[in-house]
């Protein structure tokens, strides 16, 4: 990535810069076993395993017939009368085709099986070993009064929420060592002080009322531009990993990753890495929330933890 | 005994299959949704005593560690462990053998889900049923063609669209499977939903009301007609406040002589409850100024 860093200004330099990108994306080492594949079928099922054929068939009107390899792919989405699936790419480019018909093998934990397309609804690739966080809105008043009730819009697909004045609470509980990602992308900022916070709730809290007992990050910036990252213990801040970070802006893309474990907290932000220690906590098992500022809106998607 | 009553605001198809219908979710995050031939769930509590659960009667077998805690439909969860190897599923994708150890969690679902009939009194106002099973409910009162036999667990998602000025309130009650002759006002010819509440044996009401100095007159109580009136409402342990537009998990059990709310994690009882009947219907009514959805109600 320092290629991309060191690339010139102006659009000659960005158009390098994203040849560069995409070339890096596909010159990545990554092989199909280190990748695993999440079917969410029109069921309600959600299978996990690793493809056992080589790609996807996709049928494009420009290019025709042609094979991606699994491990390029990032998500698979139909369009609501699945004539058309979008193909996002590890690099986040997006190709429109037709998904050939037909039926996928999937070597999952309790054995291979054959999966029809036509049942798939959503199909996301990530690299191997990630549980799924699915939320549900807690039934906590948003700050903002001009915040719209939540809706089933809120939790956009168990592991996708928008976060609009609500707070969400992951639906099972997970214990230290933990590993929480995520993609963070503000859509609404209407001051110039957005957060975003994550919490990691005693697993015996009410569901109806903020926690004030819990460890938690929050991603912020203050009102004169800075940047910063803060961890809380029962609402007090144990240390700030970092300032003038620069801004948090509209429409951009956060990659965060939370590393906590007996007692540091690692936090990745877009490849920048911060260490805090002494995190200590009571409790073993915790759920985990997330929340934004008043008035904010953040799209958070590809939620997930690894032990 | 019918007579006057409108049948049906909707009635769903019944899930199709045969055997229990589960849904488990395996250690690495997958979610197997189908049917289950094993319809006793074998459980080692100590060394020797092995109880056998229908599992029909399970609400959820949860994994920690090496040994398990059922939690049984309604009543107290039971921990041991598990003596199944294997827990054969009919999907959709045809049959597949899941190995027990690989189960970390295992749902099962009602069979009443999706399978209620709702009546309601004619030309009802205030009163209607989506195409998605969610019941809308303005001042209206709906309740089930079914009965149910006690001891029971209803579990349901309840949606306050938005808090009037005039407060509000939402009663869930279970009634009188058919009218009772002890009762002084009872009519047996022309029995109507009113009446039949009369002989109400157990309920509960979620209210909410005005701001005042001393917080918001909200609150939620476990009742018993003629009997008891418990309100539950525990200021100052918790400010209680019922929240608008969010769907929020309800469950209520009435088991042997106690009821038992749990909602948003904080669960409340009353004892000394005496229930008549051994079967009961649910009632649902609200107040005429807010609008109450309710959505995914079982009876277990």
């Amino acid at each position: 990535m320092a290629g991309m860093e060191a690339a010139p200004e102006g659009l000659m330099g960005k158009l390098t810069g994203k040849i560069i990108a995409s070339l890096l994306v596909c010159a990545l080492p990554v092989t199909a076993a280190d990748w695993q594949i999440a079917l969410s079928l029109t069921d309600g099922a959600r299978i996990i395993g690793a493809p056992a054929t080589v790609g996807l068939p996709l049928l494009t009107t420009g290019v025709g017939r042609m094979q991606i390899p699994w491990e390029r792919i990032r998500q698979i989405e139909w369009s609501a009368d699945r004539q058309m699936a979008t193909v996002t790419l590890l690099n986040r480019d997006q190709v429109r085709g037709a998904v050939e018909p037909g039926a996928w093998r999937v070597r999952t934990a309790f054995g291979t099986h054959t999966v029809p397309a036509a049942m798939v609804r959503k199909a996301q690739f990530r690299p191997a070993g990630a549980r799924d966080v699915w939320w549900a809105v807690l039934p906590i008043a948003p700050a903002d009064p001009e915040s719209k009730p939540s809706s089933a819009a809120m939790v956009v697909d168990e592991a996708d929420v928008v976060l609009d004045g609500w707070q969400v609470r992951s639906q099972r509980t997970f214990a230290r060592p933990v590993t929480f990602e995520c993609d963070a992308v503000l859509t609404r900022a209407p001051n110039k002080e957005p957060q975003l916070g994550i919490r990691f709730v005693p697993a015996d809290e009410p569901r109806d009322a903020a926690p004030s007992r819990c460890v938690a990050l929050v991603i912020g910036q203050r009102r004169d531009g800075r940047q910063y990252m803060t961890v809380f213990r029962n609402g007090v801040p144990v240390s700030t990993l970092y300032e003038e970070l620069g801004g948090l802006n509209v429409g951009e893309a956060y990659r965060l990753r939370v590393r906590w474990d007996d007692e540091s907290f690692t936090v990745t932000l877009n490849d920048r890495t911060f260490v805090t220690k002494d995190v200590t906590a009571w409790y073993d098992s915790f759920h985990i929330d997330l929340y934004g500022g008043p008035g904010e809106r953040w799209r958070v998607t590809e939620c997930a933890v690894r032990p | 005994m019918m007579r006057g009553l409108v049948l049906g605001l909707f009635l769903a198809v019944a899930a199709h299959g045969t055997g229990v219908p589960v849904t488990a979710i395996l250690r690495d995050g997958s979610r197997v949704v189908g049917f289950t031939s094993v319809t006793e769930l074998p459980l080692r509590v100590g060394s020797q005593a092995v109880t056998n659960f229908a599992l029909s009667r399970v609400r959820s077998v949860q994994t920690v560690g090496a040994t398990q805690t059922v939690v049984p439909g309604y009543g107290e969860p039971m921990r041991g462990r598990v003596e199944l190897t294997s827990l054969p599923v009919e999907t959709a994708l045809g049959a597949v053998l899941l190995p027990w150890n690989l189960i970390e969690e295992l749902q099962v679902r009602s069979a009443t889900a999706g399978a209620l009939t709702w009546l309601a009194a004619p030309g009802a106002p205030g009163l209607s049923l989506t195409s998605t099973g969610e019941i809308l409910l303005q001042g209206g009162a709906t309740w089930t063609r079914q009965s149910f036999p006690l001891p029971l667990a209803v579990e349901f998602e309840m949606f306050l669209e938005s808090r009037q000025s005039a407060g509000g309130w939402l009663d869930v009650e279970l009634v009188a499977d058919a009218p009772t002759r002890n009762l002084l006002d009872l009519d047996l010819v022309s029995s109507t939903p009113t009446r039949i509440t009369t002989a109400c044996p157990s309920g509960l009401r979620f209210l909410y009301g005005q701001l005042t100095p001393k917080g918001y007159k909200d609150g939620v109580s476990l009742r018993q007609t003629h009997t008891a009136f418990h309100s539950i409402r525990q200021q100052p342990e918790a400010p209680f406040y019922v929240t608008a537009g969010v769907w929020q998990p309800v469950r209520f059990e009435v088991v042997g002589d106690w009821t038992r709310l749990e909602w948003n994690g904080r669960p409340y009882e009353l004892r000394g409850v005496q229930i008549p009947q051994k079967t009961a219907r649910l009632r649902i009514t609200a107040d005429p100024n807010s609008r109450w959805r309710i959505r995914n109600l079982v009876v277990r």
